[in-house]
């Protein structure tokens, strides 16, 4: 149960630059502003910006919106550098505020796709990227600090490439990417639950990856207290991703599951975890190979139904996740 | 006497006391300053002002009839006619099924089903997943055959876009709490926004992602009962201002004994046995067999590719013939039965 008083500035109807100033000034919470004065709050923000605040403070709900005014609303994206996947995942790729899932078998790329958003999450502005950090929480130590490096220059590198002048370089990269290593279901729970007291330190994160969100869940866990937990850790981060307007990416890995649509004695490949991780996810893509190449599937979209039905071909380099180069194209 | 005067304050305590006779009639008396003849008249204005007076059966009958001219369309006749005609406002419908069986889907086609119908209609789409998209439920308004009268008729997509309205950030049970007392309150201003006034449908999608966190065994928070403390207070609101609530629902397994779809193996609709109590109505969405793709051409000249799903009545308090069913094909913009299949 979520502590009534206890409501983030950054819930209510601020903009995010008010908020910044707010909290260097040192509120953080609905409550405090309460006790606050225009002329004391005036000292971080414009009399002007301190007034319409408290104005919008005293309604203290979140209002529900109009379609129109919804669409007009910016939305960044994170680019995972396949044109296919972005096209699947909406238009541009990974969008803030929803939660995805990539699942798939073993060695299909995973870990790699977690890395190449938790670099591409951080393209500058001027860009067209979110220009944010990133959270990588890490289930099975796959997170290898060479292979970070060896993406994030192929990412530099490419970047060179379309616009001179690179803003970022290796050191700044690495120092944004905030590493979490947990060893089992419980410190997921606690680390999950305080994250808004981390994300209120650090309000440029803009990506948590969980990688991968089964692995602790597989072992001797009563199906209910699973059950339960995982829903508990889906209802949190839905928060997260809307108050913080934050992506969630998850790495979910396969299981077998028997009988099913196509009879009893078939077996089929399926998500591990069950409908609650379904649930809880807006868009589901699935990470599979098909003589040696390597495609994604989506088989579940909020926003894209109709791109259910095709495969994208994505290829994994040197320097990180690529579109595959078409037919016509000479090899490079 | 000064508080039996003011007729729309809400009950209080006092009030209670004094119509169940735990009141001390002597000290009561002396802290009012009331004689004991006047206490009796007050406690005869407490029994006036909370009895409730009875119908005749013939008006009741009358207002079934009544009731049942003023169904809703849920977008799709074939599950229209497995509602009795439609949704019935006043009426708490329940759509449970298994994650892309098409909930949320069917939701997006009744808020525009009933946005569409005039153009002062409004809706209230509340997001417990963060799962809505307002792109595609313009596009599905524009590019649908179930719309295309409603396009032809002149109906706007920017008239439907204000009309509509999405609450995001409803994750706990809290905010959902917070949701309906807010409704609550703008109904009882005196001059009542437009978007409240004509606020025909509620949707909330999903209710499970709020609640099924708090249940389970092992837990002392009553969390069954706040569920039902939260549909009495959602149901009193419909069924005072007349409006039609939509809610999606997950599934949990299901034992063998239990009373559950003959099309889903092993799944029921989440939130337990006593959720069943709550709604009046429960529709149950199952997969059918996903190598069995339809193709479908709409009015456009678009090529639709459609799942097999099908719909079942899985409960109904009101005289629906439970176990009915429908199949039908989904598609990106379109709802379509076999026959219409290419």
């Amino acid at each position: 149960m979520r502590d009534a008083r206890s409501i983030l500035l950054v819930k209510l109807n601020i903009k995010p630059g008010q908020i910044k100033k707010l909290h260097d000034a040192g509120y953080k919470f609905l409550e405090d502003l309460k006790e606050a004065s225009p002329l004391s709050l005036s000292k971080g923000v414009s009399v002007q910006e301190a007034l319409s605040i408290i104005r919008q403070i005293k309604n203290d709900k979140l209002p529900s919106a109009s379609l129109t005014s919804i669409i007009k609303r910016e939305t960044y994206a994170i680019p995972t550098f396949c044109n296919g996947i972005d096209k699947l995942l909406g238009g541009k790729g990974v969008t803030l505020g929803k939660i995805v899932e990539f699942c798939g078998i073993p060695g299909i790329g995973k870990t790699q796709m977690g890395i190449q958003l938790s670099i591409n999450v951080q393209i500058p502005r001027n860009l067209f990227g979110p220009e944010g950090e990133a959270v990588y929480i890490d289930t099975e130590g796959s997170f290898i600090i060479q292979r970070v490096a060896e993406i994030a220059n192929g990412t530099i590198a490419r970047l060179n490439e379309t616009v001179e002048g690179s803003p970022f370089n290796l050191e700044t990269i690495l120092s944004r990417i905030y590493y979490f290593r947990i060893h089992d279901y419980i410190q997921l729970n606690a680390l999950i639950k305080n994250m808004d007291e981390f994300l209120n330190e650090h309000p440029m994160v803009k990506l948590i990856v969980i990688d991968s969100i089964a692995f602790h869940f597989r072992t001797e866990l009563d199906l209910s207290v699973r059950t339960r937990v995982l829903q508990m850790i889906a209802q949190k981060l839905e928060d997260i991703a809307e108050s913080f307007e934050l992506a969630v990416v998850l790495m979910n890995q396969m299981t077998t599951k028997f009988g099913g649509n196509s009879g009893p004695d078939n077996t089929t490949l399926t998500p591990a975890l069950g409908d609650v991780l379904s649930e809880a996810c807006s868009d589901r893509v699935l990470l599979f190979r098909r003589d040696e190449e390597r495609f994604a599937h989506l088989f579940k979209s909020a926003t894209k139904p109709e791109l259910q039905i095709t495969s994208v071909q994505f290829q994994i380099i040197k320097d990180g996740i690529r579109d595959c180069p078409l037919p016509s194209d000479p090899g490079q | 006497m000064s508080n039996i005067n003011q007729t729309k304050s809400p009950r209080v305590p006092e009030e209670l006391k004094v119509l169940f006779g735990e009141v001390n009639v002597g000290k009561y008396c002396k802290r009012h300053s009331v004689t004991p003849e006047e206490f009796q008249t007050i406690r005869c204005q407490v029994i006036e002002r909370n009895k409730v007076l009875p119908k005749n059966g013939l008006d009741m009958l009358n207002e079934l009839k009544a009731r049942d001219s003023r169904r809703l369309s849920i977008g799709y006749a074939n599950i229209d006619e497995l509602l009795g005609g439609g949704l019935q406002p006043g009426d708490i419908t329940e759509i449970s099924g298994e994650s892309t069986t098409g909930k949320t889907r069917l939701c997006y086609s009744a808020l525009l089903s009933i946005t569409c119908l005039n153009k002062e209609n409004t809706a209230l789409f509340i997001d417990t997943k963060n799962g809505s998209c307002a792109n595609y439920i313009r596009t599905l308004f524009l590019e649908s055959d179930q719309f295309a009268d409603a396009r032809e008729r002149g109906m706007d997509v920017d008239s439907i876009s204000d009309r509509i309205h999405i609450q995001k950030g409803c994750v706990y049970e809290d905010d959902l709490l917070n949701v309906i007392e807010d409704l609550n309150l703008q109904f009882q201003q005196k001059e009542i926004n437009n978007f409240y006034l004509n606020l025909k449908l509620i949707v909330i999608d999903s209710i499970s992602s709020v609640f099924s966190p708090l249940l389970g065994y092992n837990i002392d928070h009553y969390p069954y009962s706040r569920i039902t403390i939260f549909i009495r207070t959602l149901r009193n609101l419909a069924k005072k201002y007349n409006i039609t609530i939509l809610i999606t629902n997950s599934v949990q397994y299901a034992r063998p004994y239990d009373h559950k779809s003959v099309f889903s193996i092993n799944k029921k609709p989440a939130l337990g046995q006593t959720w069943t109590y709550l709604t009046d109505t429960t529709l149950f969405l199952s997969l059918g067999d996903d190598s069995d793709q339809r193709v479908y051409i709409n009015r456009q000249g678009c090529e639709i590719l459609g799942v097999p799903r099908i719909c079942e009545v899985l409960r109904s308090r009101k005289n629906l013939v439970v176990g009915r069913y429908c199949t039908f094909y989904m598609g990106y913009t379109e709802f379509f039965p076999e026959f219409a299949a290419i």
